[in-house]
């Protein structure tokens, strides 16, 4: 595809092919993508017979009636490594998605509402998401597979769709003991719910996938969430509650930095000494995926203090997925911090994953190495090795340094 | 210890207060002396504090002679749940008893909740000693606003007092801010200027502490010095008063 169309890029790197701010009625990095994966093996046709890891996916266009979609790749087997992102982390980014876009789906509408009190179809459906998985699935269509395929910011790809006429399952494995416990008590609300699958070992991947389904909360208020809120509210719910207890650990005793490097990727972690304050910012270079046309590298950046923010960041879900991994890695050591993420983005990474990307990485970078430092300077000395942005641009405009750096305590002038 | 009560005439003016208090705090002890209920604390970077004082004159029942102080330590978030349920018209009663804080909203019903009290050790804090060279009273509506402009635009707000008036300005590569509060203009009362001063302070404590103080009353004192805190002094009826001082960010 050639275009001479000039967007600018700060539009693009805020729209992430969500809101069309360019004023195209497409998304013309999303476009292009798309047409460069096909998936000839499922094209063309109208029944798909395969063990479902299990996949739903809940759309968002027409809420709140939307489309409910079950998907099952057209194989048999263990296929779960296909809803689990860590395993996605050591696949190949050209792995990685043909074997999501192997994900046939076939679409049903309903309503939000319906999730309290589902028809038959959407109630099997919510039992395919409940179970452990693999469910084999046969998915027949009122007509040959074709559609668009999800490459979206927030939720991990999907392939093609067809509206569904009919939905087999086999005898499902069970639900773990603790997710049916959440499911079946209709009084707890979401939120706890959420929390207490978390704190039993469920990942926030599985349980974003139970609350677009409509399976969590108090009975009378569940209903479906689109995909892309699910997996934004499930890290931003949870990764409060760790914050209220990460305020409660005393202080990190040094700076700590963290580095990691992958596929046209730097993330950077700095951990200081002080209360709760975090930042996320992302640095665009040109022809990287939200920036394809612009001619300088484009920084985006959102932080909060203490208490956290009443409002949602304009960087989206990547803020909350790098928040609750950086959150995370508080916890596992009890101790509380002030938390810097950095992330340069190369021109070679143009591809819209998912927000999964950003949480498994920062994740694994803070479970990897780290250095130490006595102060912010030398952190931030040793930072520049990494980065491509000069530090200085860097300091100049992050939130939490010129909080570190500049802010005096008020015990200075207590006298003692 | 034999128990202790109180009761404050207006419930809703109270949760304000409880509100404004918990801008900065998560949990903190409030004192109960023969002058009145106090509160002293710091925020949980050191950066900022909170200096509360109801004098026992706004109080409808006071006791009327206390043997020793009482201190009555509470979580916020906790306290604040309970005061969602006040009604327009209520009056508030606290009693201390047994390692708990019973709390009373009388209107047409009255209704009792319990809150545990929790042990927060004791700290002794004096108040910032600064010698303020400005002292500007002005509406504290137009602060809260002239606030959340520059909270637009970035994180951190210059207050600089000159000689025709007190200016509050803000700028980063998303734009530039400036709110000028004219000396005797229509929204500063009284403006007392011993010198000029220029201090930078994070909108992150400004903004949390005016947005709700300014409910408490219509008029905020803001007094400073160059590269020195700031004091923000919101006053209660029958002389009582709520301070935050906010400690500088270094130019």
């Amino acid at each position: 595809m050639k275009t001479v169309v000039r967007i600018n890029p700060a539009l693009c790197i805020r729209c992430r092919g969500e809101y069309n701010l360019c004023g195209l009625s497409y998304c013309p990095i999303l476009a292009e993508l798309r047409t460069k994966y096909t998936l000839r093996q499922v094209k063309g046709k109208s029944e798909v017979d395969g063990s479902s890891p299990p996949s739903i996916f809940v759309g968002r266009i027409g809420y709140p009636r939307v489309n409910v979609y079950p998907a099952t790749p057209p194989m048999h087997g263990d296929t779960r490594r296909l809803e689990d992102p860590r395993t996605w982390l050591s696949m190949e980014l050209e792995d990685f998605l043909s074997s999501r876009l192997s994900l046939v789906r076939g679409s049903v509408k309903a309503k939000v509402y319906d999730a309290k009190d589902p028809p038959r179809l959407l109630h099997e459906i919510q039992i395919m998401a409940l179970s452990e998985g693999p469910v084999d699935s046969e998915l027949r269509f009122e007509k040959p597979v074709s559609g668009r395929y999800v490459i979206d910011e927030h939720s991990p790809p999907f392939g093609p769709s067809s509206p569904l006429k009919e939905l087999r399952l086999a005898t499902l494995p069970p639900p773990p003991r603790i997710i049916d416990k959440v499911y079946s008590d209709s009084d707890l609300n979401a939120s706890d719910a959420m929390w207490t699958l978390y704190s039993s070992g469920i990942d926030v991947h599985q349980i974003s996938k139970l609350l677009s389904v409509g399976v969590l909360g108090v009975i009378r208020r569940r209903r479906l969430v689109p995909t892309r809120w699910s997996i934004t509210a499930v890290d931003k719910q949870v990764s409060d509650k760790l914050l209220d207890h990460v305020r409660d650990y005393p202080l990190i005793n040094e700076y700590r930095v963290y580095v990691r490097k992958i596929r046209d990727n730097t993330f950077i972690g700095i951990l200081a000494p002080h209360t709760w304050l975090y930042e996320w910012a992302e640095a665009w270079w040109p022809g990287s995926t939200w920036n394809l046309w612009g001619g300088d590298v484009v920084i985006e950046l959102d932080y909060e203090g203490y208490w956290g923010r009443d409002d949602y960041p304009s960087i989206g879900g990547c803020y909350y997925a790098a928040r609750i991994a950086a959150l995370e890695a508080l916890s596992s050591i009890r101790r509380q911090a002030a938390v810097i993420l950095w992330r340069e983005i190369y021109p070679g990474f143009n591809l819209p994953i998912g927000v999964w990307w950003v949480r498994e990485n920062v994740r694994a970078m803070f479970k990897g190495p780290y250095e130490k430092f006595n102060n912010i300077q030398d952190a931030l000395n040793y930072v520049s090795r990494f980065l491509k942005i000069p530090i200085s641009t860097w300091i100049s405009r992050s939130y939490v340094i010129r909080r570190l750096m500049k802010q005096q305590g008020i015990t200075n002038w207590l006298g003692r | 210890m034999s128990e202790v009560k109180v009761t404050y005439p207006d419930a809703k003016e109270f949760s304000e207060i409880i509100n404004a208090i918990s801008a900065l705090i998560e949990e903190a002890s409030f004192t109960l002396a023969s002058d009145g209920l106090k509160l002293r604390a710091l925020d949980p970077s050191r950066t900022a504090m909170v200096d509360l004082l109801i004098p026992r004159e706004a109080f409808e029942e006071f006791p009327e002679s206390l043997s020793e102080e009482v201190r009555i330590g509470v979580n916020f978030d906790d306290f604040k749940k309970l005061l969602r349920r006040i009604k327009k018209g209520d009056k508030i009663g606290m009693e201390v008893s047994e390692g708990k804080l019973r709390v009373r909203l009388i209107g047409k019903a009255s209704r009792t909740m319990t809150l545990p009290l929790i042990d927060i050790g004791a700290e002794e804090l004096p108040t910032p000693k600064v010698v303020y060279t400005v002292l500007a009273k002005v509406s504290s509506d137009s602060l809260n606003e002239a606030l959340k402009d520059a909270d637009v635009i970035a994180d951190a707000v210059k207050f600089d007092a000159k000689d025709d008036g007190l200016y509050i300005s803000a700028s980063s590569d998303k734009g530039d801010v400036e709110v000028k509060f004219e000396k005797e203009g229509e929204v500063m009362f009284e403006y007392d200027l011993k010198e000029p001063a220029t201090a930078k302070y994070s909108l992150d404590y400004l903004v949390d502490t005016v947005s709700k103080a300014y409910r408490i009353s219509d008029i905020v004192t803001v007094e400073f010095a160059t590269q020195k805190p700031i004091a923000l002094t919101f006053e209660i009826p029958m002389g009582g008063k709520l301070t935050y001082y906010i400690a500088p960010m270094i130019e």
